[in-house]
């Protein structure tokens, strides 16, 4: 398992929120989502390593909040690991409203995307990329279609700046060829906490977790 | 991993099982992912669903908090038998020991191990003929020293679990086992407050020690 040691934080939107305590979310106040089960699955297979665990998920957010925050929210903390989750809201905005101002699209998103690895790369022992996803099973979906757009600006981005890759989406979608999008998350954005788990369970393998 | 697509799963137990379950039967479901309270059957059926989704193992809880095994004797047939599972995981024997420490003055609110042993045995012969699979956890304390009275105590009530889950060919999981692997690297303070109700750390690890027993990791 690559993390040895030292503070893991999260940082993404909601489903990183998920009512996480404030100003950082820690041990019963690491919210109702995969940073509580990340920290829970961590402290019970690994009590020797003490990780701690941070989450500073907000709800709404998109890249343009991450880029305003970063400084406190992640370069503060002093992280070891880093895990962020990030491109839901940029694209559900483009289909929320007419020209909604707070949409970000793929360039602006891949550019501040890129800023902030670049910044943060060399304060780290590692970063892990998550992709957005929609959990909606079909592919052509225009929600859904737009997303998959920046899952694979997010796999390109974490091969160009090294950084380890979660494909969320393509976990969601080996699921729901098994159970009903309900059962993973009740608006398709929002998990359940099976949906949360196998959110965990990606992000797991990209530390090479043993169950 | 053992247990059958399509499967009904059930718990049964005390507090640590409840932990805030919906009544008469704890089930998460879209409208109430909490009605399965918050401890490991939460986050056994969160991995299951999550690592065997093709399985549609249907998990419900019937936990009770303050339960000792005379109140799963009484409450069995509508809570088990009538339940119908095909599995069906049983975790008692904390309060059974903790009244007779925590209310010495008030011996008919502990049970002693003979009658302990009895009653589970009997629950467990009347209901494991109509079960594909049956899980018997020992009750547990996050105390490391297996001297502290209480502590010495329970593991009476472990081993007579053990005993049991041999007669009827159940699939042990020894709780304290997996608590004393923890409980090497942290003080109980910071996995139970009481020494007896765990947090997410303490209730992965009873997830964990279930997954493992029905090879589920």
């Amino acid at each position: 398992m690559k993390i040895d040691s030292g503070t893991l934080l999260f940082i993404g939107d909601s489903i990183t929120d998920a009512g996480r305590a404030r100003p950082v979310g820690e041990g019963g106040g690491l919210g109702g989502g995969y940073p509580a089960q990340v920290n829970a699955l961590l402290g019970a297979t690994y009590p020797e390593r003490k990780i701690r665990v941070l989450n500073t998920g907000i709800s709404g957010n998109t890249i343009r909040n991450l880029v305003s925050r970063w400084q406190k929210d992640v370069l503060d903390l002093k992280p070891d690991w880093l895990s962020i989750m990030i491109g839901t809201n940029d694209v559900w905005r483009q289909f929320s409203g007419t020209n909604n101002p707070d949409s970000v699209f793929p360039e602006e998103f891949e550019k501040s995307y890129r800023e902030l690895i670049e910044k943060t790369r060399p304060t780290v022992k590692g970063i892990t990329l998550l992709t957005p996803f929609y959990v909606e099973p079909d592919k052509a979906q225009p929600m859904r279609a737009q997303m998959d757009v920046y899952g694979k600006l997010v796999q390109k981005l974490a091969k160009e700046t090294g950084c380890r890759f979660g494909d969320t989406q393509a976990a969601y979608d080996k699921a729901l060829q098994s159970v009903a999008f309900s059962t993973l998350a009740g608006d398709k954005v929002h998990p359940s906490p099976t949906g949360h788990m196998v959110l965990s369970r990606v992000f797991l393998k990209t530390v090479d977790y043993r169950w | 991993m053992r247990i059958e697509a399509n499967s009904n799963l059930l718990f049964i137990g005390d507090s640590i099982t409840d932990c805030g379950r919906a009544r008469p039967v704890g089930e998460a479901n879209p409208w109430s992912w909490g009605d399965i309270g918050s401890g490991y059957v939460r986050d056994v059926a969160a991995i299951l669903g999550a690592a065997y989704p093709e399985r549609q193992i249907r998990v419900r809880s019937v936990g009770s908090s303050g339960n000792t095994v005379r109140d799963l004797a009484a409450r069995w047939k509508s809570d088990v038998t009538d339940l119908a599972p095909e599995w069906l995981c049983v975790m008692i024997g904390i309060n059974d020991v903790w009244r007779q420490f925590d209310a010495p003055l008030a011996p008919e609110r502990a049970v002693p191990l003979a009658e302990y042993s009895e009653t589970l045995w009997s629950l467990c012969h009347r209901t494991r003929p109509k079960l594909k699979g049956l899980v018997l956890m020992t009750p547990f304390m996050i105390e490391a020293n297996p001297d502290d009275a209480m502590r010495a105590r329970m593991d009476e009530y472990g081993a007579a679990v053990h005993e049991i889950a041999e007669e009827f060919e159940a699939i042990f999981v020894d709780t304290q086992a997996a608590f004393n692997a923890l409980l090497a690297h942290n003080h109980p303070a910071s996995i139970a407050w009481d020494r007896i109700h765990p947090g997410p750390v303490g209730h992965m690890t009873l997830a964990r020690a279930f997954l493992r027993g029905v090879g589920a990791l």
